[in-house]
């Protein structure tokens, strides 16, 4: 367990100062080094995305794996701005929109219906507790902005660069959700 | 009621959360065959428009604009905007720049020689010239005249602003002098000139060092030392010394000492008084004895958790020339939670960090935290905006 904690926090940690568009650049040489790496930096960011978006473990993992076929695919066509993540997430939310619409969901008041996730329900400790708080109480962007926050390493000013929101929004948002989080968690345990 | 959990430990879940879920699937994605893509395809964002890269010749722009305004600061700063004449003859002619320092000063005829004799005046703001010159006018019975002659050439109306304000020190002296008797003349605390065309050694001495007959009186309240001089004083007081810095923010145009009955924290008072504030309550950010049509008086700016105030208040007799208050809105966020927003940030808890600081201020009339902690060897700084806890500055060192 303390490895696999110390291990989201280092990719999250590494994430933040890893030079990403120098790796977008290898990856686009066809460098297989570069792709590892690229990769090992930000699976969990793009998970968290993907399932911020999805609500849903296996849609997001679909997401995923699209995701970095993309990148591989086109990176590139990146041209950079100081901002790869930026990229990155915007294909993510694409690669979501487009799969949406192949299943035929529509949104329910502005946010996905709730999928399974990993853990299963059964799963009563407290990071899968407050998983599925998360997935179930917050609306779409607060769950976006705390899984990025809690697993990319990211400041609140990238985030809200990457996502393409005014930092004063991202802040109120993250602060909201996470008030509720620990409201529901003392509730809970 | 179960377990209270702070931001940071809900952060930790959710990291252990994801860890736990994420699939592993770099040997799939990095072994697929995928075609280039050869356009962006609606998933893939489209490249940002390259602009021009127009950076060398911006930069040129501003090297040329850079030695325009140098050329112009450097030529404004010693080209006399007004020249003011002292004297019938005129005696003394003092060329005042734009920013109210003296660049250059000429005595005429032998009265005009006496008068700055031991002083240096370029390179001192004109009214602290002034005052280091009027011991000097006294003496040569100047100020004992029923007007003292002044006059000035060019510089339109700041040439006049400058005539008035000259006549208003001045004046102030020759009030004095006109007494006959021992006389206080206070000693100017001012800045010299931060030209570095002006010697360090400038010295028209605040401090005359003839021993005075009488005791001296106690001095004005205020920022002033004083010195008494004998109506009937030596005819060369030996001049040493130097202007000391003034600690209480003497402005350009102003220079003014208080010879008046209340003083900086007297007139403090008078304005809290005023505003129905408590001293515990109030931060001052500005005290400034300035002056205005003869009279002197405190500017005073001070603020509350819930107000900002402004206040004149004469240092002459304590009243309340003017005053304004503006309301600050209502505080959204408590310093705890601002120090949660700092430690989120930062990625550390509330346990691992030691706060050096941890205090409201006020910065451009918007509330804000000022947080210092420190994490191992680690410093981080924080400024949080009081009313919506954005992040404002954010420094780690």
């Amino acid at each position: 367990m303390i490895i696999m904690m110390e291990g989201a926090w280092e990719a999250g940690r590494a994430l933040a100062h890893t030079d990403c568009e120098a790796l977008l650049a290898g990856i686009a040489r066809g460098e297989k080094e570069a792709f590892e790496r690229f990769y090992r930096v930000t699976d969990r960011a793009i998970y968290a995305f993907a399932l911020s978006l999805t609500r849903s473990h296996h849609d997001a993992q679909d997401v995923m794996m699209d995701a970095y076929l993309k990148i591989r695919a086109a990176a590139h066509l990146y041209r950079p701005d100081g901002k790869p993540m930026a990229w990155v997430f915007t294909i993510v939310r694409n690669l979501v929109r487009d799969q949406q619409r192949r299943a035929g969901r529509e949104e329910l008041m502005g946010d996905m219906p709730e999928g399974e996730l990993a853990l299963p329900e059964s799963d009563r400790s407290d990071e899968a507790m407050v998983l599925r708080e998360a997935m179930r109480i917050l609306s779409a962007e607060e769950r976006q902005i705390v899984l990025l926050h809690a697993v990319s390493g990211l400041k609140h000013r990238e985030i809200a660069d990457d996502l393409g929101m005014p930092l004063a929004t991202v802040l109120s948002k993250y602060r909201r959700a996470l008030a509720k989080l620990r409201k529901r968690l003392s509730e809970e345990v | 009621m179960g377990k209270t959990w702070n931001d940071h430990e809900v952060e930790q879940l959710l990291r252990r959360a994801v860890d736990r879920s994420v699939p592993d699937l770099l040997e799939q994605v990095s072994t697929a065959e995928v075609p280039t893509l050869l356009n962006t395809d609606g998933i893939v964002p489209p490249p940002r428009a390259r602009r021009k890269r127009r950076w060398p010749m911006v930069a040129g722009l501003l090297v040329v604009l850079a030695a325009l305004a140098g050329g112009t600061g450097l030529w404004t700063w010693f080209h006399p905007a007004v020249f003011l004449s002292i004297g019938d003859g005129p005696d003394v002619t003092m060329g005042i720049n734009r920013f109210g320092y003296v660049t250059e000063v000429d005595g005429y005829g032998q009265q005009g020689e006496a008068l700055l004799e031991n002083l240096t005046l370029e390179g001192l703001e004109y009214q602290t010239a002034l005052t280091a010159l009027a011991g000097n006018l006294g003496r040569d019975g100047y100020l004992s005249q029923d007007e003292l002659t002044l006059d000035v050439t060019g510089g339109g109306r700041y040439g006049l602003e400058v005539l008035r304000e000259s006549r208003d020190t001045l004046d102030e002296y020759a009030a004095l002098w006109q007494d006959g008797d021992s006389v206080q003349i206070p000693i100017p605390q001012a800045t010299p000139s931060p030209s570095p065309s002006v010697p360090p050694s400038t010295s028209p001495s605040a401090t005359p060092s003839v021993a005075p007959s009488s005791s001296p009186a106690p001095s004005p309240s205020g920022n002033a030392g004083t010195t008494v001089i004998p109506s009937a004083a030596p005819a060369t007081p030996s001049v040493s010394g130097s202007v000391t810095a003034s600690g209480n923010g003497a402005q350009h145009g102003h220079g003014t000492t208080n010879t008046a009955g209340y003083d900086a924290e007297a007139c403090k008072a008078i304005a809290l008084q005023h505003a129905g504030v408590s001293a515990a309550d109030a931060v001052f950010t500005k005290t400034e004895l300035d002056r205005d049509h003869g009279i002197s008086y405190y500017e005073l700016e001070f603020y509350t958790s819930s107000a900002s105030y402004e206040y004149e208040i004469s240092a002459v007799d304590g009243s309340v020339l003017s005053s304004d208050q503006e309301s600050h809105p209502q505080a959204s966020y408590t310093l705890d939670e601002a120090k949660s927003i700092a430690l989120s940030d930062a990625g550390v808890s509330q346990s691992q960090a030691v706060f050096h600081k941890a205090e409201q201020d006020e910065d451009d009339g918007r509330l804000i935290y000022e947080l210092e902690f420190q994490v191992g060897g680690v410093e981080y700084e924080y400024e949080i905006d009081v009313s919506n806890g954005a992040i404002l500055k954010s420094e780690r060192d």
